[in-house]
């Protein structure tokens, strides 16, 4: 901890605010699960801090970093079909987040090639516009990312940067509707407030902001929405609030958070957060090789198939000659699962897991397998597959550990 | 004289009390005046949590140009990564993200992160 004012010119002065924060976090510690802090091993580089914490609107979730805030909802809180609001894991990419959104002046702009600009407030969209509402997961392209081998830089994120939620808002196309887009529109760009640390400024690329893009056909097909109520309640700050683009079926990092400048444009949108980064191989399954990248990269878009295991959890015992219900989901980018399979003996042979009603095609759905075991260690593998008939791999890389699709297995001890 | 005194004292007496007690009644004002919109101010108080980073040499630097822009959990908990593949990150932070590390520096950081989060491996 420093409390030092640090300065572009890489000057430093004491910094008042600073220590004023850092007696505010002493205080806050005071509400933190003591139990959660990291084992002090010299073995161990996160000795020293909290494993989970606390932050504004959220529950106890494990710390990934804390500035920018990004923070992984441990594996219980898929027991619920949908994930309530302060157990939703959080991840932001930039330095400066919004902290404070006054609703009353708050606007959402949509500009660019259209005929009529538009400026709206919260209220607008909801007295204005017809309201939707879809059950929808959002899942981080990164999700997973530290189960690859070898290890690549990056948030280490387990498999809890997911999450399904229930989203109410507007469509996205009828706010194009009313704003009479031109003829020839090819991207559609989203903005959010949250900004980068080192802006640019004359002379000085600074860091890229933090704007995404759609293809014109995917922001105009009348489900991607903008979404003022996530699970009925206005979003949490670290979600979004006020507004957040949803993008059904397409990873999160379409899903701007503090949604408030659209625009239309004319040309491809060549911004860095589209151009450069979130891209993946362009070959199946997003495959590459350390040693042989791909050279072919194309910006990451639809959600692969996956099914995980939610219990038992890695450390869980399980009673022998007992009946118990193994659990997990299984997801996809909207085409609908056609079946999850369960392997009892490393992947030789396959059963059917039982699935539960489905919630909506770009929800989540749970799947249920009645499993007696013997004594002894078992290992159990889940393998969903769409009624696409996309379905998951045995191996998977790539440079940036995106879009994870790998069959999972879970080591279970039964006695 | 003395007992119209009384007469008018008495009185004032009564009607204070009656007033005292209609006050009195009406003290605990109606819940609807206490009412307040919701505000429509939002705003997101942050608790700060940056790690120390471990001693050694190149850390104040690290500590001015790195964690400029990002806590130090994002060096921290890393994986161990070679020393070719830090270099790349901060030739990334560098170029892409312009973070202001002279050239100079660079050394100094790669030899910091190696320590604290290095390996031989890849």
């Amino acid at each position: 901890m420093s409390f030092e004012k640090r300065k572009m010119d890489g000057a430093s002065v004491f910094d008042r605010r600073a220590f004023f924060r850092f007696a505010g976090t002493l205080a806050a510690a005071s509400w933190m699960p003591l139990n959660t802090w990291a084992d002090e091993s010299p073995a161990n580089p996160q000795a020293g801090w909290p494993l989970t914490v606390k932050f504004p609107e959220k529950g106890d979730l494990l710390l990934q970093s804390d500035r920018p805030p990004n923070l992984e909802s441990p594996l219980h809180v898929f027991r619920d079909d949908i994930t309530p609001n302060e157990n939703f894991y959080v991840r932001w990419h930039l330095g400066i987040l919004p902290t404070k959104v006054d609703t009353a002046t708050f606007r959402l702009t949509i500009a660019g090639h259209v005929d009529v600009p538009l400026s709206v407030s919260v209220d607008d969209l909801k007295r204005n516009f017809e309201a939707v509402s879809m059950i929808a997961v959002n899942q981080c392209s990164g999700n997973s990312r530290s189960l690859y081998e070898p290890r690549m830089p990056g948030v280490q994120w387990g498999s809890g940067a997911m999450g399904n939620a229930k989203w109410t808002g507007v469509r996205l196309r009828d706010l194009l509707a009313k704003t009479g887009v031109k003829p020839g529109a090819v991207d559609v760009s989203f903005n959010g407030l949250d900004e980068p640390v080192l802006p640019a400024a004359p002379g000085f690329a600074g860091t890229p902001d933090f704007v995404k893009s759609l293809p014109f056909a995917r922001a105009n097909d009348g489900e991607v929405m903008v979404a003022y109520e996530m699970n009925g309640q206005p979003l949490p700050m670290l979600n979004g609030f006020p507004l957040r683009l949803i993008v059904p079926g397409w990873y999160a990092t379409y899903w701007v958070k503090a949604l408030n400048q659209i625009e239309v444009l004319d040309k491809p949108f060549d911004g860095f957060w589209v151009a450069k980064a979130y891209r993946v191989p362009n070959t199946p399954d997003f495959q590459e090789a350390p040693k042989a990248l791909a050279k072919d990269t194309v910006p990451i878009s639809r959600m692969t198939v996956r099914s995980l295991f939610v219990r038992p959890e890695p450390a869980e015992k399980v009673l022998a000659d007992v009946e118990y219900e193994v659990q997990g989901l299984a997801m996809d980018s909207g085409r609908g699962m056609k079946t999850v399979e369960i392997s009892l003996d490393g992947g030789n042979t396959w059963t059917d897991a039982k699935l539960d009603p489905e919630l909506g095609k770009y929800s989540w759905r749970r799947w249920r397998f009645a499993w007696k075991p013997p004594a002894g260690r078992h290992q159990l593998k889940v393998r969903a597959t769409n009624l696409a008939g996309e379905t998951q791999t045995q191996a998977q890389w790539n440079r940036s550990g995106y879009a994870r699709n790998v069959i999972e297995s879970l080591e279970v001890n039964v006695g | 004289m003395k007992s119209k005194i009384f007469v008018v004292l008495g009185g004032v007496a009564v009607m204070t009390a009656i007033w005292m007690q209609t006050s009195c009644a009406e003290s605990p004002k109606p819940a609807v005046a206490k009412l307040q919109p919701p505000s429509p101010v939002r705003t997101l108080k942050l608790p700060e949590l940056d790690p120390a980073l471990p001693a050694g040499k190149g850390k104040e630097t690290v500590v001015l140009m790195c964690a400029v822009c990002h806590t130090p959990h994002y060096i921290l908990n890393q994986p161990p990564f070679s020393r070719e593949v830090w270099m790349a990150e901060v030739t990334k932070m560098q170029k892409t993200y312009s973070a202001p590390i002279p050239e100079d520096k660079v050394p100094e950081i790669l030899d910091y992160l190696v320590a604290v989060r290095g390996s031989t491996a890849r």
